[in-house]
């Protein structure tokens, strides 16, 4: 069983020109990643040799495409249009984007053959185990989310990888946050009466506000509606700190404003008709409570 | 040349119109027009196709990678964070991604791209035919760059971002140790956002510590 390395600083800034580039292990780029997400350091060393690469692009000669392909695209997202069912029929519009998008697409699907490590190393963490959980993380998954809230650069990185590895990443994001000094961790639950099925996640909120969260089973948005994510500290009005939405594919990913950490803070999210929610709209469909470290 | 053509775009910054123009359109994708997937697809189609064809060296597979990437923008069009770079940067970046793991599942997860047998990564040059591609940066800007690296600094460059090796690997294959290469790579990108920025950085790249390793 792999665990998921935890790096350094300086052995990410030493990883820095092979990350831009895309030129790591995908194991070794997931624990950058990880990192990013619970630093506290912007590593500014990764955006500023980013910006080079630009001047590759350049060296590219320019190649036309076949007219076919923006027909073949455009029909596959009018595709998506036409299938896009009120939140609730998910299973039809998942065959529908499976049957039309091209092998690399069926990101659910390919999602049963994630590398298990990410899933098995938090496992510990999401006691007791849920009827719905016992095919493990990496089956029949409907929605993955990374949520980095206030890192500076893994969201827009995060946003290179295909769906097969965003799940394995966003856990080893919260995993690594969860393991900064004076993080707190929260595992997320449906209500009972949401049945076996409903969301689950795993949710880090870090000394500097930042939440980041893996969310499993929540299906995707349409139109406007929005997830929104809320930390509740005491009897405090319960704070938006992100919303974000899913896609078809079950990822999605934003950021937002600082977190209210403190212990015994509630985590909680909940599906808003648009962004911009000051209270949540009822019900919740999951939430959990993070307690103080174990000393 | 472009307001923003003299220099590379750190996150956040501003980075003109061009860029505003991008995200409006995304906004608009966002909300599921059409329209505004076709106009992204305009925008981008030669750019993320050369990308994709130059390291796959396959037009199937760069069509799949390019189609896969707007479908991807299409379906998760959130995951775009503003004031965290461009919407081209981005967006390429997906494409590249994408492309790279294309190439990387071809492979046996045990084999090295045998430098005899296949086809290598283009040089890192200027090409006859770039205006499209670049968009952006004047050609003197870009000549300037890449006369600025070293030739194993290009090697790297080119094995890493268009070859699709990871760092470990060009080291197996040009017998450099790792460290030297991690160096290169590092270098060779100082070398090319100094140019390309054409500014002068407080701690220049030491051009002879590149060959050797640092």
């Amino acid at each position: 069983m792999n665990i998921v390395r935890v790096l350094a600083c300086e052995e990410v800034r030493d990883m820095a020109g092979a990350f831009v580039l895309d030129a790591l292990e995908s194991d070794e780029a997931d624990a950058v990643r990880a990192h990013l997400a619970g630093c506290g350091d912007p590593h500014a060393e990764i955006a500023d040799l980013a910006a080079a690469i630009p001047g590759l692009w350049e060296t590219t000669p320019s190649v036309e495409p076949p007219v076919t392909l923006k027909s073949r695209i455009l029909a596959a997202a009018a595709a998506d249009l036409r299938a896009a069912p009120e939140l609730g029929a998910t299973p039809e519009r998942s065959s529908t984007r499976d049957r039309l998008a091209p092998p690399a697409l069926r990101a659910t699907p390919g999602l049963a053959a994630v590398p298990r490590a990410g899933p098995a190393n938090v496992r510990p963490l999401l006691r007791p185990m849920r009827p719905g959980m016992t095919l493990g993380w990496a089956a029949g998954i409907a929605a993955v989310l990374a949520i980095a809230l206030l890192g500076a650069w893994n969201v827009v990185l995060q946003g290179q990888v295909g769906a097969q590895r965003t799940e394995q990443e966003a856990l080893a994001a919260v995993v690594r946050a969860g393991a900064t000094p004076g993080s707190l961790v929260a595992v997320l639950t449906a209500p009972e009466a949401s049945g076996p099925y409903g969301p689950i996640g795993l949710a880090a909120l870090t000394p500097n506000g930042s939440l980041t969260l893996a969310m499993h089973d929540l299906r995707p948005t349409s139109g406007a509606q929005v997830y929104q994510a809320w930390v509740i500290v005491g009897k405090a009005a319960p704070a938006p700190t992100g919303f974000f939405r899913v896609g078809d594919s079950g990822l999605g990913e934003i950021a937002a404003a600082p977190a209210p950490v403190a212990p015994g803070a509630v985590v909680a999210i909940t599906l808003e008709p648009g962004p911009g929610a000051t209270a949540p709209t009822l019900p919740i469909l999951a939430a959990g409570t993070a307690p103080a470290p174990a000393t | 040349m472009e307001p923003t053509a003299s220099s590379p775009m750190p996150p956040g910054s501003v980075v003109g119109a061009a860029d505003d123009a991008d995200r409006a359109v995304l906004a608009r994708v966002a909300a599921g027009d059409l329209a505004a997937l076709e106009e992204l697809y305009e925008r981008y189609r030669i750019m993320a196709y050369s990308l994709a064809l130059r390291i796959t060296a396959d037009p199937s597979a760069a069509e799949d990678v390019v189609q896969d990437a707007f479908l991807g923008v299409w379906r998760n069009v959130a995951r775009y964070v503003e004031g965290r770079g461009s919407v081209r940067t981005w967006f390429l970046s997906i494409v590249h991604h994408r492309a790279i793991d294309a190439i990387r599942r071809r492979r046996p997860s045990t084999a090295l791209p045998d430098p005899e047998a296949g086809p290598s990564p283009a040089a890192l040059r200027l090409p006859d035919v770039w205006s499209e591609v670049a968009g952006r940066l004047d050609a003197a800007a870009i000549r300037r760059a890449l006369a600025d690296l070293t030739e194993v600094q290009r090697e790297a460059l080119e094995l890493a971002y268009f070859g699709g090796l990871t760092q470990l690997e060009i080291a197996e294959r040009t017998g450099a140790p790792l460290g030297t290469v991690k160096s290169r790579v590092r270098l060779g990108l100082m070398a090319l956002r100094a140019a390309l920025s054409a500014e002068v950085l407080s701690d220049p790249p030491e051009r002879s510590r590149s060959a050797g390793g640092a």
